[in-house]
Order: C-alpha cells, then sequence, then structure tokens
C-alpha cells in the first residue's frame, strides 16, 4: 500500500487523510475539519456535476492538536465517482474547500481493508462500529449489483470488526449466546433462532457487509431447559430466543449475531450460514421450533408460523420417486391418496384394514412420504407389505418435509383414478365396501362439490358434528354442508384440479380441506357428507411437531380463513333457509 | 396318497424356554407325530442366543432343532418388534424366511399356538401363502386384549382387569391414547379375521374373548392335553398333611409368591396349634427378584413355619418333589388361563390351594380336589393352609375328588379331528 497523500490544498484546519474506493462507484475519505452543523456538505467533480455525499461524524481527536474541540473525526462517502474521473474532486464544508485529484487517488489506490487496517484500527470499538454501520450504509448502491459493495463493506466490516467475544458455553460463563439456526423464509426475509444467557439489552444482527439489523420488533425469548441444564440453573428461564427480520440483501456466511447485557457488555456470536433451500430451511425452522416445549403466541406469531407460512407457500413438494407394489390396477376409478406425514406405520395398519376390501385392490391407492429420511426403510418394506397383505399401492416420496396439504396436490398430480380420495393415515375403514358407496353418491349428485363419509372416534361419536351443527347434524341421510373433513374427502379429479387444489400453506390436510371447501362454494359447488358411510379417525397422541404444525395451521385459518368460513356459513344457511321455504 | 401336514407354530421351544405353551406344544407335535393321521412340523421363534442349541445352521435365519428335520427354528431380531401392535417392523427378513418355511413344508393345515414376538402378521402372511388351508389359533392368554403382558391386570396397583376398553387401557398406558388402543384392537382383530378357529384352554378365557369380539361361533373350548406324566412313588405318610409346595416361575411377579410369604407370615404369628405348616418354593428366577430372596432368606423361621427355599427344577424332577409336598399352592394375582402346575399337581395326586379367580377357579374345584381362597389375600391364604393342614381327612377327600389328567393321547386325536372338519369345510 502506497502512503496516501491525496490532500493538495486543504491546510489545517481541513486535512483529508486517507482515500479509497469502496466499490467501483464510490469513494471512501476519512480525515479532519472542523465540525459544520447546519452548513451544506456538497461534493462536485470540479466544473462538473454536483455529487450527494454522505458524512459520518465521530468524536475522535485529532492528533496534531488533540485539545482542540474543533476537530472530530469525519468519513465521507461520495458517490458515484468512478476510478476513470478526472481532473479535481471538491468537498465543499461549509466555507472549507477540501479538494482531491482523482488521478492522484487512482496512482495511490488501496483496498478499503487496507484503509480499515491502516486507519480505523486504532479506534476506540464503538467508534470502530459506527463506521462500519456507517460505510456500509452510505456505499450501498441504489440500483444493480451490490455484488461489488458486498465483498468491499464486507472486508471493511471484517477488518473493523470488535474482536468478537465469542459465546462460551462452560456452565460457568456468565454471558453467552448461541445461533441455532439462520434460514431464508423468502428472499431478504430470515428467521433467527438462539439462546442467551445473562443477555437482556437490544439485539441486532450485523450482515458479513457490516449492516446492522435491529431485531428489536419480532425478538422474542423462550424458554430453552436444556439450557438452563446446561448451566445448572433451577428454572428454566428464557433463555432461547426467535426473531424474523427483513434483510436487505441476501445474507451470506459471517452474518454475527450481537446482544448486551443489562449492564451494556455485548457478546457476539457467528450465525451459521443461512439456509436458503425451502426444503431444508423448513427442516430447520421446526427443528428449532421443536426444542420448545410451550411456544409463547408472541413467539409464534411474531416469529414462527409467518415465517413457516412464507416456506409453505415457497415449498411445492418435488417428487424424487414412485415405486408399484403389486400389479397396478388397469383404469381405476378411484385413487386413494395417504400423505403418510413420517407416520410410516400407518401404511401397515392400514393395509391391514383394506386387504379385506375387495374394492380398495382394484383402486389406485397411492401413499406419499415426505420425509426423506425414512424413504430407503419405507421402500425396503414395501414388497414384504405387499407380500402380506396382497393390496396393490405405489410409494411415491418427496424429496422434503413439505406437510400433508402440498403432498397431496402432488398425490392428485400422479392420480390415475377420475376420482380422488384423500385419506389420513390414521382413518381406518368400519366395514368393506365404503369407498364404492361414497363414488355412487358423488355421481347422482349434480354440482358435487367434495364428499366426506362420517367419521367416527374410537368412542363411535361423530368426530365433525360440531363442525357443521347448523346442518342438522346428526341425521343418518346424506346432507349438504359447508365443509367436509379433509380426513377423508372424496372429489372428482377434474373438479380438484379446477380449483386449483389444496393451499400449500396448510400443512395438515384438516384445514386445507376446509379452505378447499370453501373455494368448492365460492365456484358454486355443493358439498356433502354421507352418514351411512363411517370410518374411524383415530388420531392418537400429537407428536410435538404434529402440535406444532397443527397449531399453525389453526393460526393460519383463523388469520385467513374465518371471514370467508363466516360469509361461508351465512350464506349457505340462508341458502339451505330458501330451499327449505321452496 | 401321502399324509395331510399339520405346521404347529409356537413363540419359543422347550429347548431354550419351558414354558407352559411351549411344553404343551412340543407335546402336540410329539403325540400327532405318534399316532400318525398328519405329519407335523414345528417352527418354534429362537433368539439369536439360541443359535448353539442343536442349531445345524447358525448364521442362518431358520434352523433345524435338534437334527429332527421336522421342526425348525426361526430367529427373529426382536429390536424390530413392536411391543404395541405386537408384529415385527422389519418384515425384510421375516417375511422372505416365513415365506421359505411355509412354502417348503406345504402346510395343510396351520396351528398356531402363539404369535408373541413372531407378529400378528405372520397370520396374514400364512393366509396369502395358503389362501385354502385352515388356521387355528390356540388362545394361551390375554394378549390380543391386554397390553400389560397379556394379564388383564392394571399397571397401577396390579388390580384386577375385568375387561378392556380403549379409555380404560389408555387410563393403565397414559403414554398411548384410547384412540391408539382401539387402532390396536382393529389391527389385531383384522388379523384375527383370517382364523378359521379358535381353540380356548379354559372357558373362562374363551367368554373373555367373546367379549372382546370373536364371535362365539369361532372360538371353542380345548383343553391343553398332558402327556402322562411318571408317577413319582409317593411314601405312606401317616401324619399331618401340612407339606405345601410352590412350583412355578419366581421372576414372574404375578404369580403371588409375595402373597404366600405374607400368608406364612400371618401363620407365624397366629400358629396352628399342634401342627407346623412347611412350605417348599420352587423355581428359577428369584435372581431377578431381588426383594424376594431377601424375603425368603429372612423369612422368620420357627417350629410352627418353617419355609424352604429349593430353588430351580428340572421337569423331570418335578413329579418326585411334588411327591415330596402334599398340597400345591397356585397364589397367582393375574386370572390365569389353564396353568400346568395344576395338571401336574394332579397328575401327582395333589390337591390344589388355588386363587378363586379365572381359569385357577375353573380348574380347581373348591371342596373336590382343592381350595380356593380370596385372590390377593395373605389372611385368607392362611386360613386355608391351616385349614389344609388341621382337619384331618381333608387331604385324602380332596385327592379322591382329583380327576384325571386331560391326556394329549386324547387331545391330539380330537386335534387331528378338527384339523379335517376345517380341511373339508374348507375343501
Amino acid at each position: 500500500m502506497s502512503a496516501p497523500d491525496p490532500n493538495t490544498a486543504s491546510p489545517l484546519p481541513g486535512h483529508i487523510e486517507y482515500v479509497t474506493w469502496v466499490h467501483g462507484d464510490c469513494l471512501l475519505l476519512s480525515g479532519w475539519f472542523p465540525r459544520s452543523p447546519g452548513q451544506p456538505l456538497v461534493g462536485r467533480l470540479r466544473g462538473q456535476t454536483v455529487l450527494p455525499v454522505d458524512m459520518h461524524a465521530f468524536a475522535h481527536p485529532r492528533l496534531d492538536s488533540p485539545t482542540s474541540d474543533e476537530n472530530g473525526g469525519k468519513l465521507l462517502v461520495v458517490y458515484p465517482v468512478t476510478p476513470d474521473s478526472s481532473g479535481w474532486l471538491d468537498i465543499e464544508v461549509g466555507p472549507l474547500v477540501l479538494s482531491i485529484s482523482l488521478e492522484r487517488i487512482g496512482q495511490l489506490a488501496a483496498t478499503p481493508a487496507d484503509w480499515a487496517r491502516a486507519v480505523a484500527l486504532p479506534w476506540d470499538a464503538e467508534i470502530r462500529k459506527q463506521a462500519a454501520d456507517f460505510i456500509a450504509r452510505a456505499s450501498r448502491p441504489a440500483t444493480g449489483s451490490t455484488a461489488a459493495w458486498s465483498e468491499a463493506t464486507r472486508r471493511i466490516h471484517q477488518a473493523l470488526r470488535l474482536p468478537a467475544r465469542r459465546w462460551d458455553n462452560s456452565p460457568a460463563a456468565p454471558l453467552a449466546a448461541y445461533v441455532d439456526a439462520l434460514v431464508e423464509a423468502k428472499p431478504g426475509q430470515y428467521f433467527i433462532a438462539g439462546w442467551a444467557r445473562g443477555l437482556e439489552g437490544r439485539a441486532a444482527v450485523l450482515t458479513a457487509e457490516g449492516l446492522r439489523i435491529e431485531l428489536h420488533d419480532t425478538f422474542t425469548r423462550c424458554p430453552l431447559p436444556e439450557v438452563a441444564r446446561h448451566f445448572g440453573e433451577p428454572t428454566a428461564g428464557n433463555h432461547g430466543w426467535m426473531a424474523l427480520f427483513t434483510a436487505p440483501d441476501r445474507l451470506d456466511a459471517g452474518s454475527v449475531f450481537e446482544m448486551a447485557s443489562a449492564g451494556g457488555e455485548r457478546i457476539e456470536a457467528l450465525c451459521p450460514e443461512p439456509v436458503c433451500d425451502p426444503v431444508r430451511a423448513r427442516q430447520r425452522l421446526l427443528e428449532s421450533a421443536q426444542r420448545i416445549e410451550s411456544p409463547s403466541s408472541l413467539l409464534v406469531e411474531r416469529c414462527l408460523y409467518p415465517a413457516l407460512r412464507e416456506l409453505q407457500v415457497r415449498n411445492p413438494a418435488r417428487i424424487s420417486s414412485v415405486d408399484s407394489f403389486g400389479e397396478p390396477p388397469c383404469d381405476p376409478a378411484a385413487t386413494i391418496v395417504v400423505a403418510l406425514d413420517e407416520r410410516i406405520e400407518r401404511l401397515e395398519e392400514q393395509l391391514a384394514q383394506f386387504a379385506d376390501d375387495p374394492e380398495i385392490a382394484v383402486s389406485d391407492l397411492l401413499y406419499l412420504l415426505d420425509s426423506p429420511e425414512q424413504a430407503a426403510r419405507l421402500r425396503r418394506q414395501c414388497p414384504h407389505l405387499f407380500a402380506i397383505y396382497r393390496v396393490p399401492f405405489r410409494l411415491a416420496a418427496i424429496d422434503g418435509g413439505v406437510g400433508q396439504a402440498e403432498a397431496n396436490n402432488a398425490g392428485a398430480r400422479l392420480a390415475r383414478g377420475r376420482d380422488l380420495l384423500f385419506l389420513h393415515a390414521d382413518v381406518i375403514p368400519q366395514a368393506p365396501g365404503w369407498l364404492s358407496s361414497l363414488q355412487r353418491f358423488a355421481r347422482s349428485q349434480s354440482d358435487m362439490g367434495a364428499l366426506g363419509p362420517m367419521l367416527l372416534d374410537e368412542r363411535g361419536v361423530d368426530l365433525h358434528a360440531n363442525r357443521n351443527s347448523s346442518c342438522d347434524a346428526g341425521a343418518s341421510r346424506a346432507r349438504r354442508v359447508p365443509v367436509v373433513a379433509g380426513a377423508c374427502l372424496l372429489i372428482g379429479r377434474e373438479i380438484f384440479e379446477q380449483v386449483g387444489g389444496f393451499f400449500g400453506a396448510f400443512v395438515g390436510g384438516d384445514f386445507a380441506g376446509a379452505e378447499l371447501c370453501l373455494r368448492l362454494l365460492e365456484a358454486g359447488r355443493h358439498n356433502w357428507v354421507l352418514p351411512e358411510v363411517t370410518l374411524f379417525h383415530l388420531a392418537g397422541r400429537f407428536r410435538p411437531r404434529e402440535r406444532l404444525l397443527s397449531a399453525y395451521d389453526s393460526w393460519l385459518s383463523d388469520r385467513d380463513l374465518a371471514a370467508r368460513m363466516r360469509e361461508a356459513m351465512r350464506r349457505f344457511a340462508a341458502t339451505a333457509d330458501g330451499e327449505r321455504e321452496a | 396318497m401321502s399324509k395331510p401336514r399339520v405346521l404347529l407354530v409356537c413363540h419359543a421351544h422347550p429347548a431354550w424356554s419351558a414354558g407352559g405353551t411351549e411344553i404343551y406344544t412340543q407335546e402336540l407335535y410329539q403325540e400327532i407325530r405318534r399316532q400318525n393321521d398328519f405329519e407335523p412340523f414345528l417352527i418354534c421363534r429362537a433368539q439369536d442366543h439360541a443359535r448353539g442349541a442343536g442349531s445345524p445352521h447358525d448364521g442362518q435365519r431358520g434352523a433345524g432343532i435338534g437334527g429332527d428335520p421336522n421342526q425348525f427354528a426361526f430367529f427373529v431380531d426382536e429390536s424390530e418388534w413392536d411391543p404395541f401392535l405386537d408384529v415385527i417392523r422389519d418384515k425384510e427378513h421375516v417375511v422372505p424366511l416365513w415365506t421359505q418355511l411355509v412354502q417348503a413344508i406345504r402346510p395343510d393345515v396351520v396351528h398356531f399356538q402363539h404369535t408373541l414376538l413372531l407378529g400378528f402378521d405372520l397370520l396374514r402372511a400364512t393366509r396369502s401363502l395358503l389362501p385354502a388351508a385352515p388356521i387355528l389359533y390356540t388362545l394361551h392368554e390375554f394378549v390380543p386384549i391386554c397390553l400389560h403382558d397379556g394379564k388383564m391386570v392394571r399397571t397401577a396397583g396390579n388390580d384386577l382387569c375385568e375387561s378392556a376398553s380403549p379409555a380404560d387401557c389408555a387410563r393403565c398406558f397414559p403414554e398411548c391414547s384410547p384412540a391408539d388402543f382401539f387402532r390396536r384392537r382393529c389391527f389385531i382383530q383384522s388379523h384375527f379375521g383370517v382364523v378359521d378357529r379358535f381353540l380356548a384352554p379354559s372357558h373362562f378365557l374363551r367368554e373373555r374373548f367373546v367379549a372382546w369380539g370373536i364371535p362365539a361361533a369361532r372360538i371353542s373350548y380345548e383343553d391343553n392335553g398332558r402327556r402322562a406324566l411318571p408317577a413319582a412313588e409317593v411314601p405312606a405318610r401317616l401324619g399331618p398333611r401340612n407339606r405345601f409346595g410352590f412350583f412355578g416361575n419366581l421372576a414372574d411377579p404375578f404369580k403371588g409368591l409375595d402373597v404366600l410369604l405374607h400368608g406364612l407370615e400371618a401363620i407365624a404369628a397366629k400358629p396352628l396349634q399342634g401342627t407346623a405348616i412347611e412350605v417348599s418354593v420352587h423355581g428359577a428366577g428369584v435372581d431377578r427378584q431381588p426383594w424376594l430372596r431377601e424375603a425368603l432368606e429372612r423369612f422368620p423361621q420357627n417350629s410352627h413355619c418353617r419355609l424352604r427355599f429349593a430353588g430351580p427344577y428340572t421337569p423331570t424332577q418335578q413329579p418326585a418333589l411334588m411327591a415330596e409336598v402334599d398340597w400345591v399352592v397356585v397364589p397367582s394375582i393375574w386370572w390365569e388361563n389353564a396353568p400346568l402346575v395344576i395338571q401336574e399337581a394332579f397328575a401327582a395326586g395333589r390337591p390344589v390351594i388355588a386363587s378363586d379367580i379365572g381359569g385357577m377357579a375353573e380348574k380347581v374345584t373348591h371342596g373336590k380336589n382343592g381350595l380356593h381362597f380370596r385372590v390377593r389375600d395373605p389372611l385368607s391364604l392362611a386360613d386355608s393352609l391351616r385349614k389344609a393342614a388341621g382337619t384331618p381327612g381333608l387331604w385324602e377327600q380332596l385327592v379322591e375328588g382329583i380327576p384325571a389328567v386331560y391326556s394329549i393321547k386324547v387331545a391330539a386325536p380330537r386335534m387331528a379331528a378338527l384339523y379335517r372338519e376345517l380341511l373339508h369345510g374348507r375343501g
């Protein structure tokens, strides 16, 4: 690096100490000159264009005049000036004009990191952070590629950042922080989760480029018993935290989480590389969420659910393989679509019930697995399950977790039957013949939307009587209803495709089924329940992940469906009244 | 014309597990072979540790047993066992081997004695392989009904359970929901749907399974026949009939040995005048019940009440050991079905003092060939022991009432007749 001496006409009291290119069209100047509150700050190429100049002032004694209170450190960013510019650059600070030979700069050019190391490294830590933040913010291109800016500011930031006080996980550490997950919910929006000990102050993410993003809007604490146990604390405490934040650019590796203690001491922890692939991102988010035993409503509504919703929408099911077991039926009337949702043992339980029903053997039975880690094992079992039960079926493996709704959409794309019967893996028939009964009734009605059977629990109680309570629930005859349970829902494939399938933002089948039914109603179709056909819906205990996802679906339903549902119920009731009067 | 073939299937073999079902199955196999109407085959589940016991094909999943070409060990990886649904989850090894064995044997009849650690789905697999073959299933306890080792005893306090329901079962196993238990029942019953005939060795057990959902027409009472046990020489005895014996698996907490010990404590506190009570405890497994060993060792022996821990015995030793006692005590705190020890006691000419429930109450008639006492009631048992030892002529009277033990020589032809009937029905 050459010794910088770009000043040509700036005797004291103004002095430009150092000049470098931040990137291809942005110049960084640092030095000392008088404070100028209220006075205009102008840059211009001599005789030519007026240039925008941004300035950051900070308390820094001038070395050659340490007692002068008129001298503070200054950083200037001038934009846009390109390295091939020529002539003089004049910076007018009130009455003071600092002039710089642009040709000279070209000769002396050093990198921003060189500037940081040569000039800024001796500064106080707080000033270094301010300087890095300022440069990153002020030098960011308003349009076009940010790649060069990103690289330059990242180097400045790395050179300027405080020596990291890394998290210390020893049980004796009074202050500690850790970032467990950083995932991209959608471009520019990130979900971050981790834990912190002894830190109650403001939290921020410093991007690799040096941008500081405050997390206070969504930053939410939660108990993480495993962390409390690690530190030997008697109660769970609020060690965990999560946040959802917007970043102006796509985050790269090297972001840092920073959090302060009540006394102002800051701890930082390196963030993992952001997970951007939506399949992996969803998985990572759910793993983080599952560590929390009872997430608060604040936590889920500020952070988890909005992030999950974005990932659900971004995450269409991609089929990685389809295997057939047994002779597939020719021209099946119906495709039974069962999303296993990690419950692979339910496949055998359902086959055991299907084995005595000859209708199933001539249907297109399609299981979908969206947990790739289970795919190989299940695929190995399937030939033997067919050998035992002699029910032909297909197994479609999806290359990542997507949830039932989107898995069902994928199943519909693979379907061979004219009708689609979406069935939960925990639904079993009470007796053979149920499928053809449903299909017969569906064909007997014009404008048929979705059709469902009566679903009973293990006590024989109609599980969905309350849902359609205004619709003569409990009656044994077929009746029109606003919505059909997603646990067992028959629909014509063509109609399903016309209305666009299930809304993939939902994870489970229940709310997705209700939403589908609303769209069918809005499209002028009618939904029916046929109580003479009964199946058992045996949900069993939720696993932690299922509990979380069910609560998410409920939240999404309240947010997106409640008004539509009320309107549908009102219109349905009005129509039913009208028909009764007629 | 070749004889029809019957395949017996059991969850273990006496060569490595001397349980009642295993012994009965082995005796049935031997007697069918001897009577020569059917050619019998026997497949028994084995764990890896049994490979050394008569396995000429070590390293394979199936192996012959003891050089008998008709008996096979069927090695199963228990780590893949699903104890809730009672199936092997990993079918990769089980199904091909089962298919291979069944196709090699080509049985005309398949008679399951147990599917524990084999899997209920083996029933369905067998039906798929042999659509025309009658399938029989002997019910030896309540595993299909009750997750608690098939005991129908509640997990909390070991209270007796009269009938299973999803809600009650979920109270015993709170980690599972009522819906889970309903699924379990549906799953097992779906497999039971391929069985042509169930056999129940006690009326009590039969009624329980009918109440659970097996149609009464498909479940017959058929006691377990026993081979004739060698009669031990019983020395003449003129003194009081005051010697009591307990025979059984000491590791099984449901056998009620604690009730017997507490009953003896009550006798020690309130002795029978003029006659000492002498009790000997026979069986293996005490090492798995540390409290029991301590209780046996610390029992306060005195001139009124003496307790002797005799330890393990072999089946061949049993007649002689039973000959050394006057009474056999069966104090089980679960229902039992058709305990072999009762048949063995009767075969040895020994009246039985048994809990007044289930299969014990059915097999022992109070006042005719034994005495009942209130289940789990040590004081009631103590009263029965005092009565037995202190009532002159009672022992002789009850010995007179002991029925002939149902012989396997009678049972096997009846079983063969049933096989033929079912074959005819399916044919």
